[in-house]
């Protein structure tokens, strides 16, 4: 009984370190915005970054129009930490998505306003944030969690 | 109160336009970027003129210069290049289209000295063609003026080739075999051809040279070799307009401009090969009337032996009744004139060119056996007497040598010693 449990011990330990094995530094910012068009199906195709993505559940959710994402176009930009911020003409949300298996999962929605949704809507990669631009002169800063307070 | 109002608006449009340039979107500034490259990239491919491409350059730069405040955010997103290679593409464009119109540069001033030295050989040709018209003339009453026609003939003959040599020249500057070889020309390549041939003026060009070579073929009565020739240069000239003309045809009749010249050129080609056809056939008649024999035209194989044997069976039929002219005839036609020249002369050629067929001339030779007959009755049968005399001759000294008894071989020595009693004795 002893025998066996030197070497499973050892065993657990190299799981474990398989496991935990972290490269980092890493960067995934995209240096600027890409601005995509949904094709008939709603999937947008990003080809510098290899990305394809459905975006009828998104325009769904903001729109309640499950065609909303006919003749729209999404900006879409990511983050150092890998978060991929969503917007589009009229949106009131940014939305904040993190890649899963084979699929992108909803990490938070930023509102940036209540009543009406924003126009031309544009980000740029201003890091540690996302820079937001909408309204023609508005401008916030974003991270994943939400809109980062100027400081005063 | 004016100038303060207006000092006021320009005011408030900055304030907004530098607000708005604080708000400016990087994926925005990238566009801009990317289409103010795309429009300098279409300049260049565009230009006209060497004027226009150095003007570029200094577009170039200042292009270079208003985006470099933004250079980082470029190097990250003209993937796969960067905000340099960008500008060392553009200026690589730029150079390559520089050298472009250098060549076109250097190529323009040799067309130019091309026209003009086509220019004073077309009016040196014209003054050839007259000389000849005249000496030709005047050598049918006096004889020492020959000399002086082929020495212009001679002049006239380098004149037309270098003429023609000339545009050819001129027809690779405009067209060269890439272009030529190429499959679909792209309406820029287009557009440069028909202005430089209208420039060159190359249509008029190539029928004038046409012209001048068929007058001369007129006027002049040549000889195989010459014709020969002759007709090279014509295939040659003719199968590099084969190999632009008809493209250049298609880019006339796309502009609806000089289309029926540019298709009367093939008819030109077609007229100066039977030009040519029948210079040799003119040249023919012209030998046999510089003997006194004049005969019908002829302009091929069949009517040439038909013309050769009317004369021969007429000169048959006269024989009784002009017994002394006859053989003078007769000698004029068949030894000078047949076996002395047109025989070994043109026949070989004409038959070469499929211009007359072997039986051709075996028909025309059977009619003179038939006239050397009348001529000369009793030639064929001394003839017969000469061969079978000098056969027996032949015989009767191989017979000769064959019967006189072997000598042994001896020394020099005996030899000389044998001898010398019996010239004693």
């Amino acid at each position: 009984m002893k025998k066996l449990i030197i070497p499973g011990l050892l065993v657990i330990v190299l799981l474990a370190g398989c496991s935990n094995l972290i490269l980092k530094p890493a960067d995934f910012s995209w240096p600027i915005e890409s601005v995509l068009k949904p094709d008939k199906n709603g999937n947008v195709q990003e080809k510098r970054y290899s990305l394809v993505f459905d975006t009828k559940e998104l325009f769904l959710a903001e729109t309640g129009d499950s065609l909303g994402y006919q003749n729209k176009e999404l900006r879409i930009i990511r983050n150092p930490e890998g978060y991929y911020f969503m917007v589009a003409n009229n949106f009131k949300n940014v939305y904040v998505f993190y890649p899963s298996e084979g699929a992108l999962s909803l990490t938070n929605k930023i509102e940036i306003s209540d009543s009406v949704g924003i126009k031309n809507p544009a980000f740029n990669q201003r890091p540690p944030y996302i820079e937001l631009n909408y309204d023609n002169n508005k401008k916030v800063n974003l991270t994943k969690d939400g809109i980062k307070e100027e400081e005063k | 109160m004016k100038t303060i109002k207006f000092l006021f608006s320009l005011l408030i449009v900055l304030l907004v336009y530098s607000n708005f340039a604080q708000a400016q979107q990087d994926y925005k500034t990238v566009q801009n970027f990317k289409a103010r490259y795309q429009r300098i990239e279409t300049d260049i491919k565009s230009a006209d003129s060497l004027a226009q491409l150095i003007q570029l350059e200094s577009t170039i730069n200042q292009f270079e210069s208003d985006y470099s405040a933004n250079k980082s955010l470029f190097d990250k997103s003209l993937y796969p290049d960067d905000f340099n290679t960008s500008f060392e593409k553009l200026r690589k464009e730029l150079a390559v289209r520089k050298t472009d119109f250098t060549q076109i540069t250097a190529l323009s001033t040799q067309v130019t000295n091309l026209n003009l030295q086509i220019g004073d050989l077309n009016k040196n040709n014209s003054l050839l063609l007259i000389q000849i018209r005249d000496l030709t003339e005047q050598s049918k009453v006096d004889k020492n003026k020959i000399s002086q026609l082929e020495k212009t003939i001679y002049a006239l003959r380098s004149s037309l080739r270098k003429r023609d040599e000339l545009v050819m020249d001129m027809i690779d500057s405009l067209m060269p075999a890439d272009l030529r070889n190429k499959g679909t020309l792209t309406n820029q390549e287009k557009q440069n051809i028909f202005s430089e041939s209208q420039k060159k003026n190359i249509l008029e060009n190539i029928r004038r040279a046409i012209q001048e070579n068929i007058r001369f073929l007129q006027v002049t009565s040549l000889k195989p070799d010459d014709i020969k020739t002759i007709k090279e240069k014509q295939q040659a000239f003719e199968k590099t307009w084969q190999s632009f003309g008809p493209k250049l045809i298609k880019i006339y009749s796309a502009r609806h401009k000089n289309v029926s010249d540019a298709q009367k050129i093939d008819s030109a080609f077609t007229a100066w090969d039977t030009a040519i056809t029948m210079e040799a056939w003119d040249s023919i008649n012209n030998d046999f009337s510089n003997l006194g024999i004049n005969l019908n035209k002829f302009t091929s194989g069949t009517e040439f032996t038909d013309v050769l044997t009317k004369y021969i069976r007429d000169e048959i039929k006269n024989a009784e009744i002009k017994v002394d002219s006859s053989k003078k005839d007769y000698e004029a036609f068949v030894d000078s004139a047949w076996f002395g020249n047109i025989k070994p002369i043109w026949v070989p050629y004409l038959i070469d060119n499929n211009m007359l067929s072997e039986a051709q001339k075996d028909t025309i030779e059977t009619n003179i056996a038939k006239w050397k007959e009348v001529v000369n009755p009793g030639g064929s049968y001394l003839l017969y007497i000469a061969i079978a005399l000098f056969i027996l001759i032949f015989v009767v000294v191989v017979v000769i040598v064959k019967r006189k008894p072997k000598k042994k071989p001896v020394f020099e020595d005996e030899e000389s010693e044998t001898s010398e009693p019996s010239e004693e004795s």
